[in-house]
């Protein structure tokens, strides 16, 4: 025995020789690997870079009015009546108050990002928290805090948002970024439940394992034990809930505001954030029988979004749970 | 057995008090009253006929006591035998009076009572809801199992990638799409839905509804199959020479269902909320339009009564597939 370990460590074996790897390069190695993945984090890319670069991309403002060129269809109908047909100078068409199509489609990527981002950064904070806190102290506190979880859960999502919606709509806090300080906070309150059952989980059966018995036996705080130890093995799983919850909160934010509790529409040239697809999609559906292309391109990017997400979370659940396969 | 049922309806009791009272927390502080408005004409209500209507419905009473009144019960002396008599709240099936028919209508007769003929709103919500569920169900584990048997061959990349994409894009997405395609450009329905005919509007509804939830049955039918497929017993029935099947059905399949099981309660819990928007993208009559309907016009015990109901329904599903899990596998015992 003595020695066979004395020639792995003079390292005449090839695998020894080996630089040691992290999960995390491993990971990334196989999640690139995979092809659907791949071409769901270069299509989020090229929307993330169209709702930075919005103002250089867009050739209209997408609040500006152009009286009767309205509902006008995509650049390469040409129905032979000039009033109905596309034009060169708007090519994906305008909406019924003659807004570009296109540079509305440019800045509601930029809201409907944030939308997806902001709520998922809160829900992150506040559920990992707590599933942490849960997982680790046990006994009353994890029964409290799960007793919250469950009346949270229990609590219908999209009728709480609604409710809320109308409730505080017409309040400064409810007109604050054109409603969408209410939509953020709205969402992050129902959206929490599933991540803390997921890191409360993950922790009760890590917290078993050796090493965090060792960590304590040296007498590694709390606090490291929780946030150095159980948090960063507990991540994978909470990495590939977020991939799936940034689309479910763009989604959310669409279907508010298609009941008409979401963003306001903005006429204000110089906001930032004027229109999410959301708005476009409300828009769009008002407007279907005169111009089903106003609804036709906003419902293609969100498509397009979903799919892109949701093969990233598909292709991180396989590169960082390998057991899987 | 029973102790577990029972422990578990009255975990229902808080759970409902306590959505009831943060609906009723919220309504509260929401501006604007319901009687602040004539209904017909759209301006400021005389201040006197306001007051009437206020006392009428109990807004003037103190908070707490509007809500238990709500939830619960109150006491109230009865108009003739001048004596007083309990009247029951939410927790005996009155779900109070909508102040949009200024009291003439209760809530439960809103939703379940059918008006001048037309079949009530919880006749469209439930039909439509049941449509999905079969849906859902129906081509989702078939489809799924399929797949599953097939592995690594084109259908089950077919069917993985089709239900992956469908279920990603949700019902939102899918209604748009499906009323782009069959509505708007071939022309099959009218996006103003005829309910006299007994079929045709409710297609595209309940397809957006339930092709969403299908692709991930689908998804975790396959997965639980292929699962189940690897286990010593499917050996051992492949071995002795069953018939495939047979091995098929009595072994892999039966045994693959406790997961769909599982996912059926969250599942039918988003076909009744996710109706939601279905129903206002297709225009049904259903509970989901007198709910956005009710919240516009800030009819509390109409707002207050649907979230209870909602709610009441989700925590009965969840407790009808907990039991249904000793069904589909004897080992697991409750209690």
């Amino acid at each position: 025995m003595a020695t066979s370990a004395g020639t792995l460590t003079r390292g005449r074996l090839p695998q020894a020789e080996r630089k040691p790897r992290s999960l995390w390069s491993d990971a990334w190695k196989r999640l690139t690997r995979n092809k659907a993945a791949v071409l769901g984090i270069v299509f989020i890319v090229l929307m993330i870079l169209v709702a930075i670069f919005a103002d250089l991309l867009a050739q209209h403002n997408p609040v500006q009015q152009n009286a009767g060129i309205s509902l006008r269809p995509p650049v390469w109908v040409q129905t032979g009546n000039p009033a109905t047909s596309g034009l060169s100078e708007y090519p994906l068409g305008t909406d019924s108050l003659g807004r570009d199509m296109l540079s509305r489609l440019i800045f509601g990527a930029r809201v409907s990002l944030i939308v997806g981002l902001i709520p998922t950064t809160i829900v992150v904070v506040i559920g990992v928290t707590f599933g942490l806190i849960a997982g680790y102290a046990g006994g009353w506190i994890d029964n409290l805090m799960m007793r919250i979880v469950d009346i949270v859960t229990a609590f219908p999502d999209l009728l709480f948002l609604i409710t809320v919606g109308v409730a505080f709509r017409d309040t400064p806090f409810g007109q604050a970024f054109n409603g969408l300080l209410l939509i953020f906070v709205a969402l992050a309150i129902v959206g929490w439940t599933g991540l803390t059952r997921l890191v409360r989980g993950q922790v009760l059966s890590l917290k078993q394992k050796e090493f965090i018995e060792a960590a304590r036996t040296v007498g590694v705080s709390r606090r490291s034990i929780l946030f150095k130890h159980l948090l960063p093995n507990a991540m994978a799983p909470v990495i590939v809930a977020i991939s799936f919850a940034i689309p479910a909160f763009i989604l959310a934010e669409a279907v508010l505001t298609i009941i008409g509790v979401g963003m306001r529409p903005s006429v204000n040239p110089d906001n930032p954030f004027p229109t999410s697809w959301g708005v476009l999609m409300s828009d769009g559906f008002a407007s279907i029988n005169s111009n089903p292309w106003a609804l036709f391109f906003p419902v293609l990017l969100v498509s397009g979004t979903m799919l892109a997400f949701t093969s990233l979370g598909d292709g991180l659940r396989d590169a960082l749970d390998p057991r899987d396969n | 057995m029973t102790a577990y049922v029972i422990r578990r309806i009255l975990w229902f009791i808080p759970v409902l008090t306590i959505v009831g009272l943060i609906t009723f927390t919220i309504a509260q502080l929401t501006p604007g009253g319901p009687f602040d408005r004539n209904p017909e004409e759209g301006r400021r209500m005389n201040p006197g006929t306001e007051r009437v209507l206020r006392a009428r419905f109990g807004l003037d009473l103190p908070q707490w006591r509007q809500f238990t009144r709500y939830m619960f019960f109150d006491i109230e002396k009865d108009a003739k035998t001048k004596e007083d008599k309990i009247v029951w709240g939410a927790i005996g099936g009155n779900l109070g009076p909508t102040y949009k028919s200024q009291g003439r209508r209760t809530v439960q007769q809103e939703i379940f009572g059918s008006s001048g003929g037309n079949p009530s709103s919880f006749y469209y919500s439930a039909r439509l809801g049941l449509q999905a569920f079969l849906i859902a169900l129906g081509l989702g584990i078939p489809l799924g199992v399929l797949a599953a048997l097939k592995q690594n061959t084109w259908i089950d990349y077919l069917v993985l990638f089709t239900a992956t994409a469908i279920y990603s894009l949700s019902s939102l997405v899918l209604s748009f799409i499906l009323l782009l395609l069959f509505s708007s450009y071939l022309g099959w329905f009218t996006i103003i839905p005829d309910w006299d005919d007994p079929i045709r509007p409710w297609i595209l509804p309940s397809m957006a509804l339930g092709l969403a939830s299908m692709g991930y049955v689908a998804r975790v039918a396959r997965a639980s199959v292929l699962e189940v497929k690897r286990q010593d017993y499917v050996r051992t029935a492949q071995a002795k020479g069953l018939a495939d099947m047979a091995v098929v059905w009595k072994h892999i399949v039966k045994n693959a269902m406790l997961p769909i099981v599982t996912i059926s309660g969250p599942l039918f819990a988003g076909l009744l909320t996710g109706s939601l928007f279905v129903e206002r993208v297709f225009l049904v009559p259903g509970i989901g339009n007198d709910f956005v309907t009710a919240v516009g016009a800030r009819d509390y015990s109409m707002i207050l009564g649907l979230t209870l109901l909602y709610c009441f329904a989700l925590t009965i599903a969840s407790l009808v597939v907990d039991l249904l899990y000793g069904v589909v596998d004897p080992r697991i015992s409750l209690a």
